[in-house]
């Protein structure tokens, strides 16, 4: 491991200075050294990619194939699969999709400003019981859904929100996911405090520092919170299955599940299909959410 | 360098504290609401049933200290536990150390990271599908992928997944495996590092290793102390996984039985929820204490700019 | 016990035996508003498990039945028998019950013996006069019939004779066949096969099985009041017997039984061809000869001894139950007799749901059947003459039998425990696990 960090072009930048080791170094052993590197990612990648093609490769067999046939060869494809997956429960399985990406997109907001709020009041104000509050805010999140869960259900059946969306989104906009405020106040602290206490200087308020200051540089967290609530929602099945009784509301990590039963005969090929299906939205929000990653301090001009 | 709370030195910070407790709890309202409305009910009513027998279709009984009682004899909790901290103690700081790596070799300098960033976080994109249970099956079962190029070599393997010695270790290989969304946030932790300092680092000589240890290292300690706050707790609630791969049971024979499977069982299939619930509680204490611990031993090693 | 059910006037909204205590009730229970006298079509939930082919059929029952029956309106649920549980469990809880719950066996005490369930014996306009009347008593508890059943299926070996034969071994002969004769041609055909195939599965880790030998012996696990009631010795020759199995190179490595304990149907043994014989539910055939792509058949389990008792009895395959909260006992009758008696229903469920245990519409399938469900149900018939009572179902405090049938059975296996002290521990655990529920 050591040797691969200490390879990397960490902190290269065209006008860096000249190191010890770069003296002798000239473009060509320079190439060498990338096109290494790019074959044992190359192969990582394989290791990392295995699950999905063998899924696409379950996609595309028979029944009787899926659990018999070795590997990731398909001998006689089977496209029928997907358009089979698609049609083979109460709605099409873009329903579902559908259901999935509003709550998605909810939860994403909802963390988004509600977390970010949270965050800047425990990583740059001083307030009374700050300390119990935090630790407070962190045990929310020690306690397994398991046991919560049934009285949540009663909660939420007395507020009459079964079968909508609301139990799964407005916890989200009310900061109940305690991960996400954590990940942003460790982001802010590592702000340096100079800058806003420089616009404090110059009559600022929290609330402009907040908007101004803090969320233009704190847009890696922003980002990363936002894939992964996606990503997370998309996946989390326990609750949505629990709130969601109603075959119209139902998402797709619920949909997915009720292609294979433990003591009926299972549709595999549908469920791998589905299951391929439903990776592609997840994969592209990563794809193009983790641009927005990359912009750190160095790219938004903290100088 | 700070913990939470650290005075500050500032001239004329004091006077603004009253104002900034009134600003700070609006900035806080909506957690405040979620608190109250939302978290702190559940939460007061499993502390509740945790003092009940509670079989989830009739009303709870009071049944005092029982539960907490029956957890002293209760061999197959004393194992969950076992399993659990050993699950926890290897795979956290394996996962942790893996995502680090990724994340320092995937930030800059190469062409088609973005790429390589998706790939790699594709295992963590499955979640706990059904499809990882059929593979983690295909591929660490007697007849799976790993026998068959330990075959290969001339090496009789074993059923990885259904042996008691080995089962736990597929199941650390596959948390370790999804190692995305950490490596993600060191990711994302990298590219706050200020250029300017690694420019100092280069003027003053510094290599790419003296670079990551005295630049990268200390300004991402806040980062990899969220990391190892977060994957901690995480790990001692691990359940998705264990759940998946032995197909609920924790088996084989409680080789895999973590605490919240276990707890799980006890309360959906057992129908023993006030038990359950007691556990529960039993666990937030034990997160409690590491996370705790986590915080005071931060003071030595995490700093902070502000 | 549970409290009394508050009068609901809108049926899906109500508080949990929980919050009965704890959140002064009155004023909450009447937040579902609506007015009792309510126009209009009668809402009834029902729930399932299944997989997609199940979910397909059963929502066109429910259309075609809420066609038939315009004042009332049936709404399906589904998902997969691990995700139902636990939604069924949380629903029960809150008070919240689907109106009409499919059930099985293990389940069954657990909800009935708590008052969660309906007495269907005391609804008007539900006919179970064609049910076979034995079938129709494993879903009695003593308080009442909380269980209509829907299917029976005995338990058969399943067995491929294409790996019979090409082991160089003849299909035997199942009125006269032993547990030893079992064993030998098992480990004949292990070691006339390829490496990874063997003879028999595995045993001593299913609960099937070991229900099944201990009924043998003329034994049971509980009696009719749900107590336990399983002999140890029973236990320990029954693991004894399936050490053997492994000795004698007739069953594989548990390991690999041990993954596919846990696997789903198409993973199995019979259904890879990798395993010639193996105890099964007979209906079963249907899944496994699909994903094995090849014939399979149905013999008689093996007897303790030459002309010794087979202990084969009729399994309720699962129970169609309703919610003893139901605010309209009287609709549900009148699905539930839909779902029993009508022939609209067999056409689309066949014996998906198990061989209808109604005799008059089990002969009214018969001939739309395919080749595999003939041979399950011809399996069945020619049981007729040594088919004995159907054991008691699991008490409250049992329902997670097989996990435990299993757990053990592991230790046993994989040499954690002696057969007679993991035989006494199971059997303490199982009369714990029921005394204090």
């Amino acid at each position: 491991m050591t040797t691969e960090i200490s390879s990397t072009r960490t902190g290269a930048t065209p006008s860096a200075a000249p190191s010890p080791s770069k003296r002798d170094e000239t473009p060509w052993p320079s190439r060498v050294r990338s096109l290494l590197k790019h074959a044992a990612l190359i192969i990582t990648a394989f290791v990392m990619l295995y699950p999905v093609l063998w899924m696409i490769a379950g996609s595309l067999r028979s029944q009787d194939q899926i659990f018999q046939a070795p590997g990731l060869w398909v001998s006689d494809p089977q496209p029928q699969n997907y358009p089979d997956g698609w049609a083979a429960l109460a709605s099409p399985f873009g329903h579902y999709m559908l259901n999935s990406a509003i709550i998605a997109i909810g939860c994403i907001l909802g963390n988004l400003v509600s977390c970010s709020l949270a965050a800047y009041a425990f990583a740059r104000m001083e307030f009374r019981a700050k300390r119990t509050l935090f630790a407070i805010m962190l045990m929310t999140i020690m306690l397994p859904i398991h046991v919560v869960i049934v009285p949540q259900y009663i909660l939420f059946s007395q507020l009459d929100w079964l079968n909508t969306f609301l139990p799964l989104v407005v916890p989200k906009i009310l900061a109940t996911d305690a991960f996400f405020i954590f990940l942003m106040v460790q982001f802010i602290r590592g702000i340096p405090r100079e800058l806003d206490e420089a616009a404090r200087i110059d009559g600022c308020g929290h609330f402009r520092i907040f908007g101004r200051i803090i969320l233009p540089l704190m847009v890696p967290a922003l980002a990363t919170t936002a894939i992964f609530t996606f990503i997370w929602t998309w996946n989390d099945f326990f609750s949505q299955l629990i709130f969601l009784t109603d075959p119209d509301m139902y998402t797709v990590p619920v949909a997915l599940r009720s292609f294979v039963d433990a003591t009926s005969e299972s549709s595999w090929g549908s469920l791998f299909a589905m299951s391929v299906v439903s990776l592609v939205p997840i994969f592209l929000a990563f794809l193009f959410g983790q641009k927005f990653l990359i912009k750190g301090i160095a790219t938004t001009g903290g100088k | 360098m700070s913990a939470l709370g650290e005075l500050r030195t500032l001239k004329g910070q004091q006077s603004t504290d009253k104002r900034d407790t009134k600003v700070a709890y609006l900035f806080l309202l909506p957690w405040f609401a979620g608190l109250f409305l939302i978290t702190i009910g559940p939460m007061a009513a499993s502390l509740y049933l945790a003092f009940t027998d509670y079989n989830l279709i009739q009303p709870p009984e009071w049944a005092g200290l029982d539960n907490f009682q029956r957890m002293l004899t209760d061999d197959r909790l004393h194992n969950s536990l076992k399993v659990t901290f050993l699950y926890v103690f290897i795979s956290v700081p394996l996962q942790l150390a893996l995502a680090l790596a990724l994340a320092v070799l995937l930030d800059r300098g190469l062409r088609g990271l973005p790429l390589y960033r998706s790939i790699y976080y594709l295992p963590s994109l499955l979640g706990a599908s059904v499809a990882i249970a059929v593979l983690w099956r295909q591929i660490f079962g007697t007849q799976g992928l790993v026998n068959q190029i330990l075959a290969l070599v001339g090496i009789d393997g074993r059923g990885w997944i259904s042996d008691p010695s080995t089962a736990l270790g597929t199941i650390i290989i596959l948390n370790v495996w999804t190692f995305g969304a950490p490596m993600v946030i060191f990711l994302a932790g990298l590219r706050q590092i200020p250029r300017m300092y690694y420019e100092a680092a280069s003027t003053e000589g510094a290599g790419r290793w003296r670079q990551f240890r005295s630049v990268t290292l200390p300004l991402l300690t806040p980062i990899i102390f969220f990391n190892l706050v977060l994957q901690l707790i995480h790990a001692f609630q691990s359940f998705t996984q264990a759940f998946v791969v032995s197909g609920g049971t924790g088996g084989p024979s409680d080789s895999t039985m973590f605490y919240t499977l276990y707890l799980y069982q006890s309360g959906f299939q057992n129908f023993d929820m006030g038990y359950a619930s007691a556990l529960a509680w039993l666990l937030v204490i034990i997160i409690g204490v590491f996370t705790a611990i986590n915080f005071y031993a931060s003071k030595l090693w995490v700093f902070y700019d502000d | 016990m549970p409290t009394p059910s508050p009068r609901r006037t809108v049926s899906r909204r109500a508080l949990g035996g929980l919050a009965a205590g704890a959140a002064a009730t009155a004023g909450l229970a009447a937040c579902g508003g609506g007015s009792a006298g309510d126009e209009g079509p009668v809402t009834l939930r029902f729930t399932w498990w299944g997989a997609d082919a199940r979910h397909q059929y059963t929502e066109q029952i429910i259309q075609a039945f809420n066609e038939e029956h315009p004042d009332i309106q049936v709404e399906g649920e589904f998902t997969e028998w691990s995700g139902y549980w636990d939604r069924l469990a949380t629903n029960v809880a809150a008070n919240d019950a689907p109106d009409i719950i499919q059930m099985d066996a293990i389940y069954l005490r657990s909800y009935a013996d708590r008052g969660a369930l309906l007495d269907l014996s005391q609804l008007e306009g539900l006919d179970t006069s064609a049910i076979d009347s034995n079938a129709l008593d494993t879903g009695e508890t003593g308080d009442g019939l909380f269980g209509l059943v829907i299917g029976v299926v005995p338990l058969g070996v399943m067995t491929n004779p294409g790996i019979v034969q090409a082991a160089g071994q003849q299909v035997p002969d199942d009125t006269t066949w032993t547990w030893d004769d079992y064993n030998a041609l098992g480990a004949a055909i292990s070691a006339a096969t390829p490496e990874g195939t063997y003879g028999v599965a595995n045993g001593g880790i299913d609960e099937a099985g070991l229900q099944l030998w201990v009924k043998q012996l003329g034994g049971a696990f509980y009696d009719d009041e749900g107590n336990v009631t399983l002999d140890p010795a029973m236990v320990t020759d029954w693991y004894e017997y399936n050490l053997g199995l492994i000795e004698s190179g007739a069953a594989g490595p548990v390991t690999l039984a041990m993954e596919r304990a846990v696997a789903a149907l198409d993973q199995s043994g019979i259904a890879t061809n990798t395993i010639a014989m193996q105890p099964y539910w007979a209906t079963q055939i249907n899944a496994l000869a699909g994903a094995s792509g090849q014939p399979l058949t149905l013999l008689r389990p093996p007897t303790q001894s030459v002309g010794g008792e087979p202990g084969v009895y009729y399994k309720p395959s699962m129970f169609w139950s309703a919610s003893a909260r139901t605010e309209h006992p009287e609709q549900v009758a009148t699905f539930l007799d839909y779902l029993v008696n009508s022939q609209a229903v067999a056409d689309l469920m066949l014996t998906e749901r198990g061989i209808p245990a109604n005799t008059a519409i089990r002969d009214y399938i018969t001939p739309k059947l395919s080749e595999t469900d003939r041979q399950a149900i011809e399996y069945t018939d020619s049981l007729a003459d040594v088919v004995e009572d159907t054991p008691p179902s699991a008490p409250a405090g049992a329902s997670n039998i097989e996990e435990i049938v299993r757990r053990y059975g592991s230790q046993v296996l994989f040499g954690e425990l002696q057969p007679a002290a993991a035989a006494e521990a199971m059997v303490e655990e199982l009369t714990n696990a029921v005394g204090t529920a």
